[in-house]
């Protein structure tokens, strides 16, 4: 009876992995790697259905018919071969994912698999492989090694192809650690083929096989969780770097008038300011296209040319006074920027007399601070909270600082006194913390 | 003719006026950087048109026009502005017309042809005589 338990756990891994199959119909992972995935499964399925018939009829659990057995003994051998092909083409997909292999480099690569295929029904009656006696009694054929040779020689060139390229420069860490994986399953089922001689009761091939079959399948699953995550979250920054640069069509028109009364007036001004808004401009575009935080120079610069044009709109109402301690940081993009453009606009911009914007950064051990203080009409915090309309521009700001260097911004106001906006970027948090070097 | 200009930008304004005087050359021209101070001189002096920049630092343009109107209901209003986010309200007020910026004197002088509330042609000088 030592081949029931043995039956019953090649029963259960064909349930368990036909559920999985079935959950295959949904739209998960990339399309050719749940093809092979499914090719992987149906074959392990072949392999093992006709592997239980063989061992329930040899142990008398079915009527014994030594045709048959011989065509299941076959057919098993053939699924196990074309698993181990699947196996190749797997690895070489995710390997090199962009080539597309030709329908001629399929069929060569799997003329060996074919040949042997039509060997093992050849072995029918010739006892090649294997043979099964008149007693039902099955036995190894002479060329039995044969096929252990070709089908493992698959499995050793995939696992090979993989470690070639785990060492390779270019390969990212999450790349290395996917073909290990890859060489690892090998060994594992080649380990418990050996093992299978010595522990007849359990099925250790059949299992091996079953757990690489269904890690495969979760390796695939998450990985289009993943890449589906990271493009909603790649969406959602560009969103709002788009906002975040999104130029007030006042401030376009109203500088393009300045700069046509400056042609009449004063001739080298014009040029001047004409020369600071291409500048805004290509500031903005460039700034817009960066994901990662950018010296702090970039950014401090393009508030600079852009107080440079409202003052030339503005006149003696604006002062821009900077006191700028350190420069040697990075900065998530487009943040400074917008806190300027605010007390320019509703913070000096609003009172009669004008007033002065204040910049300035400072270092200290926890990180660095860069202030934006002005002496407009101030607001009340409280009240704009409350006021049902949304503050994008600043909940943007916020979000970038604290998703690209885990900063924070925190703004005070008081009415008629003026507003402080204050950007904390903290010290050593992840590589985008880290000062600029070089 | 009097036509008031508003405009807190000394450089847009002086567009504004350049423009202006090259529209209507005889027509009188104050130009003001202040809401308040233009509201002053539209209580004392009488005014034919006015052209209102929207965003002013001490007042914005549409509740200038409130006030403006409140003195002087047959004045034409006329908004100067970079950016046409404001046409409904300017609608809702009556507003003669609406301006963007740079003005230039081609726009000003097809604004000063549509008037909302056209200015009696005595300014040519010859005499008109008309039978019923």
């Amino acid at each position: 009876m030592m081949y029931l338990p043995y039956v019953i756990t090649e029963a259960f891994c064909i349930v368990y992995i036909l559920s999985v199959f079935f959950r295959m119909q949904y739209e998960i992972g990339e399309k050719r790697e749940l093809l092979l995935l499914k090719k992987m499964i149906v074959t392990y399925v072949v392999a093992l259905v006709t592997d239980m018939a063989c061992i329930c009829m040899e142990k008398g659990l079915l009527p014994m018919w030594n045709v048959l057995d011989e065509l299941l003994n076959g057919i098993c051998f053939s699924a196990i071969a074309c698993g181990c092909c699947f196996w190749y083409e797997f690895v070489d997909l995710r390997l090199n994912p962009q080539v597309v292999r030709s329908k001629t480099w399929k069929w060569l690569f799997r003329l060996p698999i074919l040949l042997l295929c039509l060997m093992e029904l050849g072995s029918i009656g010739t006892g090649w492989f294997f043979s099964v006696s008149e007693a039902g009694e099955y036995a190894d054929g002479p060329l039995f090694p044969v096929q252990y040779v070709i089908t493992d020689a698959y499995l050793i060139a995939a696992t090979i192809h993989a470690l070639i390229r785990m060492v390779r420069k270019t390969t990212t860490h999450e790349q290395r650690r996917e073909y290990l994986y890859y060489a690892v399953y090998i060994a594992i089922c080649l380990l418990a083929e050996y093992a299978e001689e010595f522990v007849a009761a359990v099925p250790l091939f059949a299992l091996s096989i079953f757990a690489a079959l269904q890690t495969l399948f979760l390796s695939i699953y998450l990985d289009q969780e993943y890449a589906l995550a990271r493009k909603e979250r790649e969406l959602s920054e560009s969103r709002t770097a788009m906002m975040l640069s999104q130029i007030q069509p006042h401030f376009l028109y109203n500088a393009l008038t300045a700069i046509t009364r400056l042609c009449d007036i004063d001739p080298e001004k014009a040029k001047k300011t004409t020369m600071d808004f291409s500048d805004y401009l290509r500031g903005n575009m460039d700034l817009f296209t960066q994901k990662d935080p950018v010296p702090f120079a970039s950014e401090l610069h393009h508030s600079q040319v852009y107080t440079n044009i409202e003052k030339v709109r503005f006149g003696d109402k604006l002062n821009v006074e900077y006191d700028i301690e350190t420069d040697n940081f990075l900065i998530p993009s487009l943040t400074l920027q917008p806190l300027v453009e605010n007390a320019v606009k509703h913070g000096v911009g609003k009172k009669r007399e004008g007033g002065t914007v204040h910049l300035s950064t400072h270092e200290t051990a926890k990180g660095w601070y860069v202030t934006v203080t002005d002496d407009g009409v101030g607001f009340d915090l409280a009240q704009t909270q409350s006021d049902g309309r949304s503050h994008i521009g600043i909940d943007n700001v916020r979000s970038r600082l604290a998703a690209q260097s885990g900063g924070s911004l925190t703004i005070t106001s008081v009415l008629g006194t003026g507003t402080t906006a204050e950007i904390f970027l903290p010290k050593g948090d992840g590589p985008h913390g880290d000062t600029v070097r070089g | 003719m009097v036509i008031l200009c508003a405009d807190d930008e000394r450089y847009a304004l002086d567009v504004l006026t350049q423009a202006v005087r090259s529209a209507a050359p005889d027509a009188a021209v104050e130009a003001f950087t202040e809401a308040a101070d233009l509201l002053d001189y539209a209580r004392c002096h009488s005014c034919d048109v006015a052209f209102l920049d929207v965003e002013m630092r001490d007042m914005d343009g549409l509740t200038l026009a409130k006030l403006l109107k409140e003195c002087n209901p047959k004045v034409n209003i006329v908004f100067v502005t970079g950016y046409s986010q404001y046409a409904g309200d300017a609608f809702g007020l009556r507003a003669s017309g609406y301006v963007m910026k740079p003005a230039s004197p081609e726009k000003i002088a097809l604004e000063l042809e549509e008037l909302r509330n056209p200015l009696p042609k005595a300014e040519s000088g010859k005499l008109r005589v008309q039978c019923f």
